[in-house]
C-alpha cells in the first residue's frame, strides 16, 4: 500500500489555528487513557498502525500493509521504514509490542478494555508485528487505528508524566499543555507522511456553548462545535461560517425489556411508531437530525443503506396498546437534565408526550449526564433512557456488544443477537454486513431500544479556515490549513 | 492577641475537619466510580476490578482512615482521573488563575466604590448619589453570565478590541474583571456612603473642621478610614467566596480557576480532586477570615479580639 506523499520543499502554507474542544481530556497518555477528548490530541502528536480518517475510512499509518488469516483472530501489520520519534530516535518493532503489552498489563488503563481480546503481540522479524486474539475480531483495523505508538525508552523513564512531556510519531510534537486552558502541538517536520500544512495548532477547552460561538465570531477561536440553536447566529456574522457534518452519533431511547409494562412485546412496538421523529428533529433540534430505524450511522461499519425508519402512527400505536393489555402501569424516563446536551430536557418531554398520547403513563426523571451514564453503566435503568452511541472506532462492534450483546444496554441477553454478534465479529466485508441487517432485523422486531435520529454537526469555523469535518467530531489537525495568513 | 489566634486556628482546623469529612461522605454517597472511568465495552467483572484496585470496595470506615492518615502526611491522594497528577496539585494549578480574577476584581471594585462614595459626600450632590446607586444596582440585578455575554458581544464580537475567552496577559483580563468588579462596586458604594454619612455627625469630625481642615480633607482622611470598618468584614467574606472560585464567570470566559476545576472534579467522580479543591476553598475561607478580624483590630483600637 503505502499511499503517502512526501510533499517535500514548500508543501505546507504555514499559520496557525485555534480549535476549541467542549471539555479538556483529563490525561493525554495513550497508554493510559481512552476518550473523545483526548482523541483530538491524539491523532495530533501519535500515529496509530492504521489512521482512520475523518470520513470513517481506514488508511495506512505506521503500518503500510496487512494481512489477517480467514478466521480474523491473527493479524500481522507490516511498519514501514524510517520513522522517526519526535526526540530523533527510530521507531522500533518494540516500541509497537511494547505500547500494547503495556496497556494489558496496566488495570487502571481504560485502552484495556478496548483491546482486551488480544492474547499474544509479537515482532516477526524487524518489520512485522503479530496479533493473536482471543476471538475472531473483525473490526480490528479500526481498533488499532485509536492506539497511539508511544516510545518504550522514554515511557519507561518518563513513567506517569509522559502527558505531561510526550514523544509520538504524529505530525505534530507537544509544545505545551496548559491545564483547564489549552494544549499546542506544532508541525513535526521530519514527519514520515504527508506533512502537516499549519505550523501550530491549539486545542482550546471552553466549556460553555455560548463562550464558544462569540469566541469564533470575534475571532479568538477559529472553529467549534456549536448548538444547532446557536447556527442563525454564526451565519448572520460577517466573520464566520457554519459548517453542517454528518455525525457518527445516533440518538437511542433505551428500553429495560425485563421490567413492568416494559416486558411485554406488543406494548413495545407501540413505542417506535408513537413518536414522532421528523417533529421533534424539525422544532427542536432545528433540522440537526435525520430519522434512522438503526443504532448505527451513516458511515459506521454496519450501517444498512434504505433501512427501513419506523412510519409514525399514532392510531396504531394506540391501538397495539390497548391490545396488550396495559393496565396503567407507571413507566420511567429517564433522560439528562444537566450536563448533556442543552436539547435532551426537550426532547424527553416531546417524546413522553407522544408516548402518553397513546395512552401510557409516563413518568420523567432527570438526572445529570454523569449520573445518568453512572445507571447506564451498572445496568440499573428502570425503565425507559434517552441515550446515544458515537463508536469512535466507526465500527458498529461495540455498538451491538453494549445494546444487544451482554453488555449493560443490553437488558434482553437474547442468545440469538449474542450469537450473530460473534457471527458478525468472525466475518468480513458484505457478509459481515449482512449479519447486521439481521441483528437490526432482530432489534426491530424485539424492540430492544428505539433508535432515533443520526445527529447532524454543526461547527462554527472562521472563513479562513480550510478543513472538512470529520463524521466522528474529532478533529484531524493535519487536514487544517489557513488561506489568507 | 495570641490566645486569639490560638483559639482560632483550632477552630480553624475544626472547620477544616468537618469540610473534609462532609466531603468524602457526600463524594462517596454518590457511587462508584469504576463505571465512568471505563468507557465503551467493558463489562462488569472489569468494572469491579478497577472499583477493586482504586480502593472503592473496601469498607467505608477503612476508606475515611486511610483518607485521614494521608490528609496528615500532607498526601491528598491522586486522582484517578489523571494518573500521575497529585489532587492537591490540580487543583493548586487552577489556583493563580482563581487568584489573578479575584483579587483584581475585588481591588477594582473596592476602589471604584472608595472613589465614588467620597465623590457623592465630598460634592454633596444628591444627584451624584442616585447615578452611582441607581446604575450599580441596575448591573447587580443583571446575572453575570448575562452581563459578561453582552460585553463580549461589544467589546469582542462587535468592536473586536478584546478576547472573548481565554486566560493569556491582561487583555484576557479586562472583560471577566469587568463583570466580577461592577457587580461589587455597588455593595461597598452602599455600605460606604451609608457609613459616611453616619460619621459626618460625629464629634471628632466637628473637631477636624474647627481646627481648619477643607472638607475634602475631612472626608477622605478623617471619615472615610473610620467608615471602613463596616466593609472591612463584608469585603472580606467576598473576597474569600471569590477566592472560592467564580464558576459562572469562569464558565462564560473559559477561565481556568479553582470553581470549573471543582465541578468538572464532582461530576467524573474524582473524589480526591473534590476533597482536596473543598479543602483548599475551606482553608482560604478561614484564612481570610482571620485576617479580617485581626486587621479590624488594628485599623479600630476598640474591636476587641476575644
Amino acid at each position: 500500500m503505502g499511499n503517502a506523499v512526501n510533499a517535500g520543499g514548500d508543501g505546507a502554507s504555514g499559520g496557525s489555528a485555534v480549535l476549541a474542544m467542549p471539555s479538556e481530556p483529563s490525561n493525554v497518555d495513550p497508554i493510559m487513557t481512552r476518550s473523545l477528548s483526548a482523541w483530538n490530541i491524539y491523532y495530533a502528536v501519535f500515529d496509530g498502525l492504521t489512521r482512520l480518517e475523518g470520513d470513517g475510512s481506514i488508511s495506512p499509518g505506521l503500518a503500510e500493509s496487512w494481512t489477517s488469516n480467514d478466521t480474523q483472530d491473527v493479524w500481522e501489520f507490516t511498519i514501514r521504514d524510517g520513522v522517526a520519534f519526535h526526540d530523533g530516535t527510530a521507531l522500533e518493532i518494540s516500541d509497537i509490542v511494547y505500547t500494547y503489552e503495556k496497556i494489558l498489563a496496566t488495570d487502571t488503563s481504560t485502552n484495556k478494555v478496548a483491546i482486551a481480546m488480544v492474547d499474544s503481540v509479537e515482532a516477526e522479524g524487524d518489520n512485522v508485528v503479530r496479533f493473536t486474539l482471543k476471538n475472531p475480531f473483525a473490526a480490528w483495523l479500526s481498533q488499532v487505528a485509536t492506539i497511539g505508538i508511544v516510545p518504550e525508552k522514554s515511557y519507561e523513564e518518563k513513567g506517569d508524566q509522559f502527558a505531561e512531556d510526550p514523544i509520538g510519531t504524529g505530525p505534530f510534537k507537544f509544545e505545551s499543555w496548559n491545564h483547564g486552558v489549552d494544549y499546542t502541538v506544532e508541525r513535526y517536520d521530519d514527519y514520515w507522511g504527508e506533512p502537516a500544512q499549519l505550523d501550530k495548532v491549539t486545542f482550546k477547552f471552553v466549556g460553555a456553548a455560548d463562550a464558544r460561538t462569540t469566541g469564533v465570531e470575534s475571532g479568538t477561536l477559529d472553529t467549534a462545535l456549536i448548538p444547532a440553536s446557536q447556527v442563525p447566529v454564526v451565519e448572520s456574522s460577517n466573520s464566520a461560517t457554519v459548517i453542517d457534518a454528518v455525525s457518527n452519533k445516533v440518538a437511542l431511547l433505551g428500553v429495560n425489556t425485563t421490567a413492568g409494562a416494559l416486558q411485554n412485546l406488543k406494548l413495545r412496538q407501540a413505542l417506535p411508531i408513537a413518536i414522532n421523529r421528523e417533529q421533534i428533529i424539525t422544532e427542536l433540534l432545528d433540522g440537526y437530525g435525520t430519522q434512522t430505524g438503526q443504532p448505527v450511522a451513516k458511515g459506521v461499519t454496519g450501517y444498512i443503506e434504505d433501512y427501513p425508519v419506523p412510519t409514525y402512527d399514532r392510531g396504531a400505536a394506540k391501538k397495539l396498546i390497548e391490545e396488550s393489555g396495559y393496565d396503567g402501569e407507571q413507566i420511567s424516563f429517564q433522560y439528562a437534565s444537566s450536563g448533556g446536551d442543552p436539547t435532551d430536557p426537550l426532547v424527553a418531554q416531546a417524546i413522553a408526550s407522544d408516548l402518553e398520547a397513546v395512552g401510557l403513563n409516563i413518568k420523567l426523571v432527570g438526572a445529570e449526564q454523569e449520573s445518568q451514564s453512572l445507571t447506564i453503566a451498572n445496568h440499573q435503568v428502570a425503565g425507559l433512557y434517552l441515550n446515544f452511541w458515537s463508536p469512535s472506532s466507526m465500527d458498529g462492534d461495540v455498538v451491538v456488544s453494549q445494546l444487544l450483546a451482554g453488555g449493560p444496554e443490553d437488558y434482553a441477553r437474547s442468545p440469538v443477537t449474542a450469537k450473530l454478534y460473534l457471527d458478525q465479529q468472525a466475518a468480513s466485508g458484505d457478509e459481515r454486513i449482512a449479519v447486521y441487517q439481521k441483528i437490526w432485523e432482530w432489534n426491530t422486531e424485539n424492540v430492544s431500544n428505539i433508535s432515533l435520529w443520526q445527529i447532524k454537526n454543526a461547527f462554527a469555523s472562521s472563513k479562513s479556515l480550510k478543513w472538512t469535518p470529520p463524521v466522528d467530531g474529532i478533529y484531524r489537525a493535519y487536514d487544517y490549513s489557513q488561506t489568507n495568513r | 492577641m495570641t490566645s486569639y489566634l490560638i483559639r482560632r486556628i483550632i477552630q480553624a482546623i475544626l472547620t477544616l475537619y468537618i469540610a473534609v469529612t462532609v466531603a468524602f461522605l457526600l463524594g462517596r454517597a454518590t457511587g462508584k466510580p469504576a463505571a465512568l472511568i471505563l468507557t465503551e465495552g467493558a463489562t462488569p467483572q472489569q468494572i469491579h476490578d478497577l472499583n477493586e484496585a482504586l480502593g472503592f470496595n473496601d469498607p467505608l470506615a477503612g476508606q475515611y482512615v486511610n483518607y485521614l492518615v494521608g490528609l496528615f502526611r500532607g498526601d491528598f491522594g491522586l486522582s484517578y482521573r489523571n494518573p500521575g497528577r497529585g489532587a492537591i496539585e490540580i487543583i493548586l494549578d487552577r489556583l493563580p488563575a482563581t487568584m489573578t480574577l479575584a483579587l483584581t476584581s475585588f481591588l477594582i471594585g473596592l476602589l471604584l466604590a472608595v472613589v465614588a462614595a467620597v465623590l457623592i459626600h465630598i460634592t454633596g450632590s444628591r444627584t451624584l448619589r442616585a447615578l452611582f446607586v441607581w446604575s450599580g444596582s441596575l448591573r447587580q440585578s443583571l446575572p453575570d453570565f448575562f452581563f459578561g455575554v453582552v460585553i463580549v458581544l461589544i467589546f469582542s464580537v462587535a468592536l473586536g478590541w478584546l478576547p472573548s475567552l481565554g486566560y493569556s496577559g491582561t487583555a484576557s483580563l479586562v472583560l471577566p474583571v469587568a463583570t466580577i468588579a461592577t457587580a461589587q462596586f455597588v455593595l461597598y458604594v452602599r455600605l460606604l456612603d451609608s457609613a459616611l454619612s453616619e460619621q459626618s455627625t460625629e464629634d471628632y469630625v466637628r473637631t477636624a473642621y474647627a481646627r481648619g481642615k477643607g472638607h475634602a480633607m475631612v472626608v477622605a482622611t478623617e471619615m472615610l478610614p473610620n467608615a471602613f470598618l463596616p466593609v472591612l468584614t463584608v469585603a472580606g467574606l467576598n473576597l474569600a467566596s471569590l477566592l472560592g472560585g467564580t464558576i459562572i464567570v469562569e464558565q462564560v470566559f473559559a477561565w481556568p480557576g479553582v470553581g470549573g476545576a471543582l465541578i468538572g472534579a464532582v461530576s467524573q467522580r474524582d473524589f480526591a480532586v473534590v476533597q482536596a479543591g473543598l479543602l483548599v476553598v475551606a482553608f482560604i475561607f478561614v484564612v481570610v477570615n482571620v485576617l479580617v478580624d485581626v486587621l479590624s483590630a488594628v485599623i479600630d483600637p476598640r474591636v476587641k479580639l476575644s
